[in-house]
């Protein structure tokens, strides 16, 4: 027997919910509560074996429930429910430690599912937002560093590197020097260097600048 | 105040010679005019030499219909017959070349009390008059693109949820109907019903999600503009490179909406017009303010030629209220750069 806390705001939710899980001998419910705070005491209470957690939930929302649970010393799997598909919000609560995520949508097919994986400790994504992962995956593939730099800070590095002021660089742009100073340090941000004789090397290094078509990067004029 | 005990204060004022109160009068920001009830100007200071007469010469002696339209001369008429019969002084508002007056017209009298000049006192209001069209304006345009956004909103509520909700009510029926000539019902019938609500709720969260993502008041700016590029990316073929700071201070509700309407519409407009290989979306808090910056390798297009679609006026706005700025940077073939920032004050800052 699993033991399971269902934490939704909406009673004719809850109680939809809790029929489809009581349909299984695997299950039993030991608490429900419909806000997050309630949430909570009820899981240091009954310290159930899985929590089915809702997103939006008055007094305090379901990614501030996971945020609060990851900082007790034992706490529950929880398979989040949502009516939402948002990336971020399931990126998010998978990040603070919820291992299922199911669409409201889908609990008669997939929430049973669901709860038995967290309870084995794996992950359960709803067919409705299983693809954020491989989304999420393909944004983490390595690539070159210099990908990341726009043509302008490209240029600006460069121009940087030849040894031009951040005036002149202004002035060819024709934009200001504050903002000059910022598309540096946007460069410098994603090349992971933290100073102009860094940023010089990490150039030459990528191919960004050569030694001979940019001329020797020797006098720095950037204050 | 009462000066009466201050023999220093009250000599000072009797002593004011009517020469300095001329000084004044002269140096005074506001147009005076004093004329006769012909009209003759009799008296003006500097402002009013400078406003109606640009050269050396003065204007003392001419008549003051000579500097208006015939118009403006037959209503200052009017309103000098009125001000003879009532007494009351008028103010009035008029426009002549691009610039607004409010005049204060008053009679004044001499010696013995009788009436005899008219007393002209006027100041420009056109920065008043400009700021209150471009308030009209902006009204307008807010109105208009609410109701725009309505429309939307209502025309996907009646197509993707009404007739999907009609639909699902006819199919409740039915099968209500062969439950009553107590006939088996197929499970097909049931869930085809529960396969077009799944269609409404899918419909509906896509709703939600234009009108206001919800991960924007749960989730860090960073993972919400993420989550953005990746699903316009996804949806587009566009490469997106996203880098964010990763120490962004709290914002306020506003400003994180400010920056996520900025890069939604930022992407959106490069998607429809750029062309573009790739973009650039950078994030970054530095000196006090938080930046965002869009930039593509695309087209890019003509500033003088393009005018500033609603869309990026309304962005444009809203970083005037959070008393930010927005700038466009853009060439034909020279891609487009759209940047923005917000002023903010970090919570604990150090000092």
């Amino acid at each position: 027997m699993i033991r399971l806390v269902v934490a939704e705001d909406f009673h004719l939710v809850r109680e939809g919910i809790c029929k489809v899980l009581e349909e299984s001998k695997d299950f039993e419910i030991v608490g429900q509560a419909e806000n997050g705070v309630e949430t909570l005491s009820l899981v240091k209470e009954l310290n159930p074996d899985v929590l089915v957690l809702d997103i939006s939930m008055p007094q305090m929302d379901g990614i501030e429930v996971l945020k609060q649970l990851q900082k007790m010393t034992s706490c529950p799997k929880v398979v989040v429910l949502s009516i939402y598909a948002d990336t971020a919000l399931v990126r998010q609560a998978l990040e603070f430690g919820a291992l299922g995520y199911v669409l409201k949508q889908s609990i008669s097919d997939e929430l049973m599912d669901a709860i038995q994986a967290a309870n084995r400790g794996s992950s359960y994504l709803s067919s409705g937002v299983s693809h954020i992962l491989t989304i999420h995956a393909v944004n983490r593939q390595p690539q070159n560093p210099l990908n990341r730099l726009s043509p302008r800070e490209r240029e600006v590095v460069k121009k940087t590197v030849a040894g031009l002021s951040t005036k002149e660089i202004a002035a060819i742009f024709q934009i200001s020097i504050k903002t000059v100073e910022k598309q540096r340090r946007d460069a410098m941000r994603k090349l992971e260097v933290d100073n102009i004789a860094s940023l010089v090397r990490m150039s030459l290094e990528l191919g960004l600048v050569t030694d001979s078509s940019d001329g020797q990067a020797a006098d720095y004029k950037v204050s | 105040m009462d000066n009466s005990d201050n023999p220093d204060v009250d000599s000072h004022i009797t002593t004011l010679k009517t020469e300095t109160i001329m000084q004044a009068i002269d140096a005074c920001i506001e147009i005076v005019l004093i004329t006769d009830f012909s009209g003759k100007i009799l008296f003006a200071n500097e402002s009013a030499h400078q406003r109606f007469f640009s050269g050396s010469e003065t204007i003392i002696g001419t008549q003051i219909w000579d500097v208006l339209s015939t118009q403006q001369q037959n209503r200052l008429k009017m309103i000098v017959e009125q001000i003879k019969i009532s007494k009351q002084d008028q103010l009035i508002t008029y426009k002549d070349s691009n610039r607004w007056l409010e005049t204060k017209i008053s009679l004044l009298s001499d010696d013995e009390g009788d009436l005899e000049y008219l007393f002209f006192s006027a100041h420009d209001i056109t920065r008043q008059k400009n700021a209150e069209e471009q308030l009209k304006k902006k009204t307008y345009e807010l109105a208009t693109a609410q109701e725009d956004e309505r429309h939307r909103i209502s025309r996907d509520l009646h197509d993707e949820i009404g007739q999907r909700m009609t639909a699902l009510l006819l199919q409740l029926r039915s099968i209500k109907e062969i439950g009553k000539k107590e006939k088996e019902i197929e499970p097909e019938f049931i869930n085809s019903a529960a396969r077009n609500l799944e269609t409404i709720i899918k419909h509906l969260r896509q709703i939600f999600y234009q009108l206001y993502p919800p991960s924007l008041s749960k989730v860090s700016l960073p993972k919400v503009l993420e989550a953005l590029c990746s699903s316009v990316e996804d949806a587009n073929g566009i490469r997106i490179y996203l880098s964010c700071q990763e120490e962004i201070p709290d914002l306020l509700d506003s400003q994180v909406t400010t920056i996520y309407r900025f890069v939604q519409e930022g992407l959106t407009n490069v998607i429809k017009h750029a062309k573009a290989a790739s973009v650039w979306v950078n994030l970054d808090y530095s000196d006090g303010d938080i930046n965002i910056s869009i930039e593509d390798d695309g087209i890019g297009f003509d500033a003088n030629e393009i005018t500033e679609g609603v869309g990026f006026r309304g962005i444009r706005d809203r970083f005037m209220i959070l008393n930010g700025c927005f700038e466009i940077e853009t060439a034909p073939e020279k891609g487009t750069r759209l940047s923005g920032s917000i002023p903010i004050r970090k919570k604990s800052m150090p000092k």
